[in-house]
């Protein structure tokens, strides 16, 4: 395990700099809505059950449909 | 099965490819993806992300994804005899380059295609824009299953701008941004889709990983080439925002070393880890921001011993050569047999250390500049010998500026063995004020 450094603020000056490179990553961020706070985990949602998904699959043919 | 005319014959009737996911959806797969893309800490342990640079062009990636899928939701996650899909990762709406998949014994893994993805995010959305809006129309579900069946990342940011803009004069629209998990889902699949893998035996805990190729452009400026600034590398790593725990590791090529690293936000500067002395970088972060850009950072450097340090040595020789010719030596061609041997030795040597094969192209990219340093000590050597094989009339002048030329080459490769020092890794932190 290395040491460990305090850690000052950032300069943002070296993003700046000739031949600082970027690696982009497959994995995606979430796109930020207006008027919405920063997002978070979401607990809570509705179990499964056969009701709820016999629903949506109605839903997903109708849409398909129109 | 049916002849070109359409008309069914008798025979053996196979099921459409799609049905398994049309009744998982059946049985509420929506609900359950809904419930893991949302909350991927609550069943995501840990995602160990590894990059190893191959060359100046191609980093190639590895994320593994540790997960205990929850027993309430694999019923409805099921597909076929005992398999169940499980969105390992949430991947931007683009092309991946030598991609796969494999479990904890390196065996392939199957991942959904396209449009049984789309089937299955388009149910989780759904079953959340139901909750908000309680008769939701067949008219609204198609405008939602268009973000979600967006094409690529533009196409999916345009068409939630388009059902954002819609929300300000209808109240149904308005209705599904309010509700939480609608709103979030929308974010988080109008550019992005999930990674869902097809795994057996889903009731323990898993380790699956990914991997495929990052592209670079490696083109160090005047700084970097002699040694005053070291090579700084930042990787977008949006993983690590997601999953209770994340680890980040970068393997670099042999001859080059990291001198600072860093795991942190690039919006709001917040670092949430650091390495500053390592061959093989390794950042560890837990319950990083959902919102959160997250970057790793690396400052990389050569190391001191093998090129520079040999490349310095035939500079300074050369030097020494020139310098003795042209203030102190008499240069005629009675006596020009020793020296140009021993010039011509020199730029043997320093042939025999420019030209190395094998050897890594990011490490060639950093060692471009004292390869040209060195380049021109010896080509000044050569041309000092010639002048003085042959006679040139201004000989002493020649040498004079050929000991410039070297002395010159010398400075710089003494500079930036100078700062590939051992001991200059810990003073190295490009992110910081000094």
């Amino acid at each position: 395990m290395t040491p460990r450094h305090p850690t000052p603020v950032l300069d943002g000056s070296y993003r700046r700099r000739k031949g600082v490179l970027f690696v982009h990553a497959a994995e995606g961020l979430p796109v930020r809505l207006s008027g919405h706070a920063p997002p978070a985990a979401v607990h809570g949602l509705p179990l499964p059950s056969e009701e709820r998904g016999r629903r949506v699959a109605e839903l997903l043919a109708a849409a398909r449909a129109a | 099965m049916a002849d070109r005319a359409g008309e069914r014959r008798p025979g053996v009737q196979l099921p459409a490819l799609d049905q398994p996911y049309l009744d998982a959806v059946a049985r509420g797969a929506g609900d359950a993806l809904a419930a893991l893309v949302l909350a991927e800490e609550s069943w995501v342990h840990r995602r160990v992300e590894t990059l190893d640079v191959l060359s100046e062009e191609i980093a190639r990636r590895q994320v593994s994804v540790d997960f205990a899928l929850p027993d309430a939701l694999r019923p409805a996650l099921r597909v076929g005899e005992g398999q169940a899909v499980v969105p390992v990762a949430l991947l931007r709406k683009q092309i991946l380059r030598n991609f796969d998949l494999r479990n904890e014994a390196e065996e392939a893994v199957s991942v959904l295609a396209r449009d049984h993805t789309a089937l299955l995010t388009g149910a989780a959305l759904l079953a959340q824009a139901s909750d908000a809006v309680r008769d939701l129309g067949p008219g609204l579900a198609g405008r939602l299953l268009a973000v979600v069946r967006s094409p690529d990342a533009t196409s999916g940011r345009e068409r939630l701008a388009a059902l954002e803009a819609a929300a300000e004069h209808d109240v149904a629209v308005a209705a599904l941004f309010a509700h939480e998990p609608t709103a979030r889902l929308l974010g988080d699949l109008a550019e992005n889709y999930p990674l869902l893998a097809v795994l057996d035996d889903t009731a323990r805990r898993r380790i699956v990983k990914y991997r495929y190729d990052s592209f670079l452009a490696a083109r160090p400026g005047w700084r970097v080439a002699l040694g005053l600034d070291p090579l700084v590398i930042r990787l977008s790593v949006p993983a690590a925002a997601r999953g209770a725990r994340y680890h980040a590791e970068v393997a670099l090529p042999e001859e080059l070393r990291s001198v600072g690293a860093a795991l942190l936000d690039d919006e709001t500067g917040e670092v949430h880890d650091e390495d500053p002395d390592a061959d093989r970088v390794a950042l560890y972060a837990a319950d990083v921001p959902l919102g959160a850009r997250p970057e790793v950072v690396v400052a990389i450097r050569p190391q001191r011993r093998g090129l520079p340090s040999a490349a310095l040595g035939v500079a300074v020789v050369v030097c020494l050569v020139l310098a003795s010719g042209a203030f102190g030596g008499r240069l005629s061609a009675a006596v020009a047999g020793p020296p140009i041997a021993v010039l011509l030795a020199a730029s043997a040597v320093f042939a025999g250390a420019v030209v190395r094969a094998g050897e890594h192209r990011m490490v060639q990219e950093l060692f471009a500049g004292p390869r040209r340093a060195l380049v021109a000590a010896g080509m000044a050597a050569v041309i000092a010998a010639t002048a003085l094989a042959f006679q040139f009339g201004v000989v002493t002048w020649i040498w004079r500026a050929a000991f410039a030329v070297a002395l010159a080459a010398a400075a710089v490769l003494a500079l930036f063995v100078w700062r590939c020092r051992p001991n200059l890794r810990i003073q190295e932190y490009p992110w910081r004020q000094s």
